[in-house]
């Protein structure tokens, strides 16, 4: 079936249809984002003072990511103004940097943003555990639950502690996480040393089970200890005290947001990261048990700003997706595309101008991300 | 008098390219323009985020005033920076600017409506049923 009015305006509208059935999704995008983004300020400002996530981004990338769509959205507009003045070639080259633009965007936030969240590891410390471990970590929040500072009252409660680190190796990580039954001894025992037992390899099996070291910022499991699970014999009363020591995590390093939440300092954005403040070590040592179940990578399930973070930027990054295919699309000398020009050159400029109103969008939406996400 | 339209009209269409080259040339210079304005308000959005708006007096006076407290003070001006953004890319770029109202007008009833869901926030900040919430101070 031929579309209608794809070129020519309607009588009746006095526009091409494209152009206000762009404008009709445009709008009913901008109510989807609009959501989100209502919902995401109101968690945010509902939060305690200090206890939302800040710094978890790298706001130099995203400032760079900013100026990419910024002149996307200007390289796309250009190849529809070459296209009005029938230069094919200039309307390929701009067509194209802006495709590349989308792509550079897309390569910075799944190959760096993204799998830098997947290499961090985050804990919560239980609520009712807390008062147990914020001594050790200089936080206050404790001693002042319920009291006056700064002639403001303390909410009452203890605060969430979180724990974060790197995880440097994919056995760091199934360390971490592979535990069917995180919080009881043995099972998550038993997860580190069958990384060793499944494999196939006897060189491989050995090195695995006697050299590893696994070292997280936080977690240490020895590989002497491994070993002295796997004996045949074990001394109950030993296997009990290594277990114990394998479920306990010394402080090496406490997330410095959250060292202390009434801390107005840990409340502000920073464009180069924080450095993340030691604890002394050896200070204190922190039971798995007291961690909050779903400890692990920053996945969306580790929190609310998680969850919606990758909510909001997933689905940007696929609108930005779908951006790049109309473009190499109507860049390619295929029917629809480039070959366009030939044939129906105002065509092709309509296609353009529409998914170019939609590539703006695109970066209206940007817009917004990154002052709420990174910045406030 | 209508010779001269005429002419005019003959030369658009045989020489469209060059008839439209003038303001083509000058319609890329505005798109520059609003290109590196985009630029310079994203580097003043950054540089905004370090000023803590909620310590200096005369903005805790006006924002308190319409119930805008502590970090929702550097929200609120963050988001009017990104709006102001919004409105150069949608005037210009998008081309709202000389649109007909049939693509306008009914952009004004999605304007309201997202302005009214950003502005939902403010419910968690004030006190519209005197009474209901307890504030720590």
């Amino acid at each position: 079936m031929e579309i209608p009015y794809t070129v020519r305006p309607r009588p009746d509208t006095g526009l091409a249809n494209p152009k206000l059935g762009i404008w009709l999704f445009l709008a009913s995008e901008v109510m989807l984002f609009g959501g989100l983004f209502a919902g995401y300020i109101f968690m945010r400002l509902g939060a305690d003072p200090g206890m939302w996530p800040k710094g978890w981004l790298n706001v130099p990338v995203g400032t760079f990511n900013t100026f990419v769509l910024i002149a996307s959205s200007v390289t796309v507009i250009l190849a529809w103004e070459s296209l009005k003045m029938r230069n094919l070639r200039m309307y390929k080259v701009w067509l194209f940097i802006t495709f590349m633009c989308g792509l550079l965007f897309l390569t910075i936030k799944l190959s760096y943003e993204w799998p830098a969240k997947f290499k961090h590891f985050g804990a919560y410390v239980q609520k009712e555990a807390a008062h147990k471990y914020e001594p050790l970590l200089g936080n206050e929040a404790h001693e002042q639950d319920g009291k006056l500072i700064d002639g403001h009252q303390a909410r009452k409660g203890y605060p969430r502690l979180f724990i974060g680190g790197h995880l440097d190796t994919d056995h760091d990580k199934d360390a971490m996480t592979s535990a069917s039954v995180p919080f009881v001894p043995e099972a998550n025992l038993d997860a580190v040393i069958a990384l060793g037992k499944d494999e196939k390899d006897p060189a491989k099996k050995a090195k695995l089970l006697h050299t590893r070291e696994v070292t997280l910022k936080g977690i240490v499991v020895r590989d002497a200890d491994i070993a002295e699970l796997n004996k045949e014999h074990i001394d109950p009363a030993k296997k009990a005290e290594i277990l114990h020591r394998m479920n306990t995590i010394e402080l090496h390093a406490i997330d410095a947001e959250n060292a202390n939440p009434y801390n107005p300092e840990n409340d502000k954005a920073h464009f180069w990261p924080v450095p993340q403040v030691p604890v002394e070590h050896g200070k204190g040592t922190l039971d798995k048990r007291d961690l909050n179940h779903g400890h692990g990578p920053l996945v969306p399930k580790l929190n609310t700003y998680l969850a919606t973070y990758f909510m909001i930027t997933g689905l940007h990054g696929a609108h930005v997706l779908a951006g790049c295919i109309c473009f190499i699309y109507f860049w390619l000398p295929i029917k629809g595309g480039a070959k366009l020009f030939h044939t129906n050159p105002e065509q092709l400029c309509n296609r353009i101008e529409v998914s170019g109103l939609f590539w703006h969008l695109v970066d209206l939406i940007w817009i917004f991300v990154f002052p709420i996400f990174y910045l406030l | 008098m209508s010779d001269h339209t005429a002419t005019v009209d003959h030369k658009a269409d045989d020489h469209g390219h060059d008839a439209a080259h003038g303001s083509m040339f000058a319609h890329v210079k505005v798109y520059l323009i609003i290109g590196a304005l985009l630029f310079i308000f994203t580097a003043i959005t950054v540089g905004l985020s370090y000023i803590d708006f909620d310590k200096i007096a005369v903005f805790i006076w006006a924002f308190n005033k319409i119930g805008v407290h502590g970090a929702a003070i550097n929200m609120v001006i963050g988001l009017t920076v990104a709006t102001f953004k919004v409105c150069l890319v949608g005037a210009w770029f998008m081309h709202l600017k000389q649109e007909k109202a049939v693509i306008w007008r009914p952009l004004l009833f999605t304007f309201f409506f997202v302005t009214a869901l950003f502005l939902l926030f403010l419910l968690a900040h004030s006190d519209p049923i005197p009474g209901s919430v307890h504030w720590h101070h």
